[in-house]
């Protein structure tokens, strides 16, 4: 390099520079696509006990069978296989690749993956230095290896300070203008499709099947001996709890969504302000990774509840709001 | 109170009689009510689920178009990467070509 003072300047001015931290947002993509992959269970749990409500209904009637009788069935499998149609799946699903996709925008070459790109410049460049020394037959570098060195240094320093300015002007533009669809989506999901939707239809479908277990039971009162009936009280009850238990993965699948709601807007307030990092954000991320650990526990929701729980008619044990 | 929710409250309602009920037939005319309405709210919930609402359709397709720029600003990032490692590879193999070169023109 002809100008050692201009390299020396260039080399301290760009590693100099504060790097963007982007490892929040990183984070914060890994653990949405977590919240997305649980709430496809409750997707997935909901569609069997649509599968069941009808065999419980097939069930409850004395009519006799046979295979065009599944033909409900058939149709309810067809719908599975065709989630895409599914507003609700459709929601998560393009959620859950917006999550990635930040991720993939965050990790997108790596201060290490520049600096084995510059290693290998490096290399290439003492190679072509070795080679002019053999074809002119002499021992005069054409660039020594000291240059090549703090050549390949240079580009890979300016390369990084390019895709950092330009990673981090990217996230800004995608995640600020992304904040009121997030916003949209997931309260769209916890009060129209889980809280609206699939919460009632749960708690009717296992109505239904321990209603239909009770009316057994009833039946036989006069010819079963008392254990007999107390196994089968215990497999009503079974019944039951699972029935109250709705409301309580409805209600973790609704927070699950909620912190993942929060964290976003966390992250758009800060990088409006360019700020790439905060214990804000930090806390927020942790809040989704600690919501979605544990997703379906009726007692994790009474643990949690800090007003009252509550016995509602058509939704289970649920914590009463304020 | 939704349609949905009403469907589901007489629902259960008819369904927490029936195990009450001695006489077949009246029970069997709850049931079928009661099946009914069953079938009803679970068609009810599938067009909900499978319609959405429009805010939500909206919102969805703007995710979807921000998520490829997301894409394409990450693609471009590695592309940097790609062209620092292609510049690399290039000198390589000049090098190699000029050693080859230098090798003949030492035998000939």
């Amino acid at each position: 390099m002809k100008h050692p003072l201009l390299s020396i300047f260039l080399f301290a001015f760009i590693t100099g520079c504060v790097s963007t931290p982007t490892g929040n947002i990183e984070a914060f993509g890994v653990a949405t696509v977590a919240v997305t992959d649980k709430l496809d269970t409750v997707i997935t749990r909901y569609n069997e006990a649509n599968i069941n409500d009808i065999l419980v209904e097939m069930a409850g009637k004395k009519d006799r069978y046979s295979v065009p009788s599944f033909n409900p069935l058939k149709k309810l499998l067809v719908a599975n296989t065709d989630k895409n149609k599914y507003a609700l799946y459709k929601a998560n699903k393009a959620l859950g690749l917006y999550a990635k996709s930040l991720t993939v925008l965050a990790k997108a070459s790596s201060q290490d993956d520049i600096a084995l790109a510059g290693a290998n410049l490096t290399s290439a460049l003492k190679s072509m230095n070795k080679q002019y020394k053999i074809l002119k037959n002499t021992n005069e570098d054409l660039i020594s290896d000291e240059k090549s060195g703090t050549l390949s240094r240079v580009i890979s320093q300016i390369s990084t300070f390019y895709i950092e300015r330009k990673r981090g002007k990217a996230l800004k533009e995608i995640i600020t203008t992304t904040d009121p669809h997030i916003q949209t989506i997931g309260k769209t999901i916890n009060d129209e499709l889980l809280k609206g939707v699939i919460e009632g239809r749960l708690y009717t479908m296992k109505n239904i099947e321990m209603n239909a277990l009770f009316l057994e039971y009833n039946k036989k009162i006069n010819t079963t001996t008392y254990s007999q009936r107390k196994k089968a009280l215990k497999k009503i009850y079974s019944v039951f709890i699972e029935m109250q238990s709705a409301s309580a993965t409805i209600a973790q699948a609704q927070k699950a969504i909620s912190s993942v709601m929060k964290a976003h807007s966390k992250l758009n307030e800060a990088l409006k302000k360019d700020r790439f990092s905060s214990k804000e954000i930090f806390r927020a991320i942790g809040d989704i990774a600690t919501v979605h650990g544990d997703f379906n526990d009726l007692e994790e929701l009474m643990q949690d509840c800090e007003t009252e729980i509550v016995a509602d008619d058509g939704k289970g044990i649920i914590c009463k709001k304020n | 109170m939704s349609e949905l929710e009403e469907l589901n409250k007489t629902i259960i309602a008819l369904s927490n009689l029936m195990p009450l009920i001695d006489d077949d037939d009246e029970r069997s005319k709850i049931q079928t009510e009661r099946d009914n309405l069953n079938q009803k709210s679970r068609d009810l919930a599938d067009k909900t689920l499978r319609e959405g609402i429009p805010e939500l359709n909206s919102a969805i397709e703007a995710l979807q178009a921000t998520t490829k720029a997301a894409n394409e600003a990450a693609e471009s990032i590695d592309d940097i990467e790609e062209g620092l490692t292609t510049l690399g590879d290039a000198i390589s193999k000049s090098a190699k070509a000029v050693g080859a070169i230098a090798k003949l023109t030492a035998i000939l």
